[in-house]
């Protein structure tokens, strides 16, 4: 019998071929590379882990670049990919307030961020759900385990910096401890992390294009037909799954239009068996 | 990937000019495997073998940096997935519904038996009646009640209509009305999967198990018993006053060498745990500690 416990930790396709990880309670934790399984216990995956931080320290050779003190968050989702351009990493000291959120192409000084917002009532600010997020973490949730994170252990805890790129003060990994500093501090120094690449250029160094958010809009949608470069086939498959949705949208509708009632008794019932 | 797998005599490219440094061994099972930092064939760049005497796995450098990190970022989700989820579910609650021993007679059941069609009952809770159908008389079944016109067929609210999926080709649920009752229809004993709105069967020593005994009318106690613990735990996250009646009625029954294989098949290194909770009826950790579990 496969494994009912199962949760997935990690998905991505890599040069084509899926990969991703589940992990199956009291079984053992799957990686899978295309058709290809390895299991692992517990404390190998712990072992391959630490090999694996030791291992891109090796490779990436920056005096300071310490992948053990990186948010493995952020590793995954943005850094990984400009690993190979890291060239020097400096200890940095700034001011609270000078700090920059990015939002969907947005930038927007801490002060006025929406984490500082959610933190001081305006719960409207935490409604969404991000990549950034654990499985099943609300953004209130977030926002929360790191304050109370802060309160307890301070910052940095266990050598994690907020990350600037270059010269910038644009947070690309931090926002939310930032937040909770500028919340619990007011304005103070604090050390971040700068990492400079050989393919970033500072944000005032930038065009008039580049620095718009129309640039980031555009990069997303890039991005996306690069993986695809059959235009049509994207197009017909969006339509495709739009029609199937909403076929399956309209029957359920009628289905309950007709049968609500039965419908919410069969429900009471077999959610208490 | 590129390059992908490759089995080779490692000896034969130990003198070849691509390899740069060895960087560290990792150690699965009783393999170790060396990750090797190479040059690139023509202009890919640097490549990385993870490679023993015998095998040989390739990634471009940017390859091993997104499977390096996917994997670190699996490790944190998986730490935080243990503790979040043993903490959310730490209750054990009672509801109010009537769980009856007795079952309804209904025309139906009378087709049934008229038309050869094999089926138990498994349990009624309030009007509901669910039972267990032979999966090799769907179509059996399918014909009986489609001609029936006292017979009011519903999709379930579990069911692929509402988003469900049904795995290793399991028969979705069915559920009718008829005689102002519900019968719920299942082909194989189900098991929600912790997978999103996923149904899995149970092993299938199980549900060959449940049709050995000749000239039953209900499911026996130990198929029971494992489909109303798996149930509590899957499905509702929780074990329920009624439920814990059921399953302590239940286990002074079984036989204890066969009720921990049979829960082995489903719960692997944690049925040790399980059973000694159940046997000393400690409910109410059964599920944070099965959530928490990583001793495997």
């Amino acid at each position: 019998m496969s494994n009912p416990a199962v949760t997935q930790l990690c998905k991505t396709v890599i040069s084509g071929t899926n990969f991703w990880m589940d992990d199956n309670i009291g079984e053992s934790i799957h990686v899978h590379i295309g058709d290809v399984r390895i299991d692992l216990t517990d404390i190998e995956l712990n072992e391959l882990c630490s090999v694996l931080c030791s291992t891109i320290n090796k490779i990436v050779n920056v005096s300071g670049f310490d992948c053990h003190k990186i948010n493995p968050v952020y590793l995954q989702d943005m850094l990984w990919r400009d690993l190979i351009h890291l060239t020097k990493v400096e200890l940095d000291w700034v001011p609270l307030k000078k700090l920059i959120c990015p939002y969907y192409g947005k930038f927007i000084e801490l002060p006025k961020s929406r984490a500082v917002k959610a933190l001081n009532g305006d719960q409207r600010q935490n409604d969404d759900t991000r990549r950034s997020h654990h499985i099943g973490q609300s953004s209130q949730e977030r926002l929360d385990s790191i304050f109370n994170s802060i309160k307890r252990n301070n910052y940095p805890y266990q050598g994690e910096y907020i990350i600037l790129y270059g010269n910038d003060y644009i947070i690309q990994d931090g926002q939310h401890r930032a937040a909770c500093l500028w919340f619990l501090y007011g304005d103070i120094e604090v050390p971040v992390l700068r990492l400079f690449f050989d393919n970033y250029i500072d944000f005032d160094k930038r065009g008039f294009f580049k620095r718009s958010r129309y640039y980031y809009i555009f990069t997303n949608i890039l991005s996306k037909f690069r993986r695809n470069r059959n235009i049509l086939v994207i197009i017909i498959s969006k339509l495709n799954s739009f029609f199937y949705n909403f076929i399956k949208k309209y029957r359920k509708h009628c289905y309950l239009k007709k049968h609500i009632k039965q419908h919410n008794e069969l429900l009471d019932i077999i959610s208490f068996k | 990937m590129k390059g992908a797998w490759c089995v080779y005599n490692y000896t034969s490219t130990m003198n070849m000019g691509e390899k740069i440094m060895d960087l560290y061994p990792i150690n699965i099972g009783n393999s170790t495997l060396m990750i090797e930092l190479n040059e690139g064939y023509s202009n890919e760049g640097r490549v990385i073998h993870i490679q023993n005497e015998k095998f040989r796995y390739l990634f471009t450098e940017n390859d091993f940096f997104k499977a390096s990190a996917n994997i670190l970022r699996a490790n944190s989700e998986l730490r935080y997935v243990r503790l979040s989820r043993s903490e959310k579910r730490k209750r054990l609650i009672s509801e109010n519904y009537v769980y009856n021993t007795s079952t309804p007679k209904l025309a139906i059941f009378n087709k049934f038996r008229q038309n050869n069609l094999q089926f138990l009952f498994l349990e009624t809770v309030n009007n509901l009646t669910t039972i267990l159908i032979r999966p090799g008389s769907y179509n059996e079944y399918r014909n009986t009640i489609i001609h029936d016109s006292n017979i009011n067929l519903l999709h379930h609210p579990y069911g692929n209509m509402f988003g469900y999926r049904f795995l290793y080709q399991m028969y979705p649920f069915e559920i009718f009305e008829t005689e102002n009752n519900y019968v719920e229809v299942y082909f194989q004993l189900p098991c929600l999967s912790l997978t999103p709105k996923t149904w899995i069967p149970l092993d299938k020593i199980i549900q060959d198990r449940i049709w050995r005994f000749d000239n039953q009318t209900h499911i026996d106690d130990l198929s029971f018993l494992i489909y109303k613990i798996t149930w509590a735990i899957f499905k509702n996250g929780c074990f329920n006053e009624d439920s814990v009646k059921v399953i302590s009625r239940l286990i002074p029954s079984v036989d204890r060498n066969e009720f921990h294989y049979l829960l082995s098949l489903v719960f692997y290194g944690f049925t040790d745990d399980l059973v000694n909770y159940l046997y000393d009826s400690q409910y109410h950790k059964i599920i944070q500690d099965f959530f928490a579990f990583s001793n495997y």
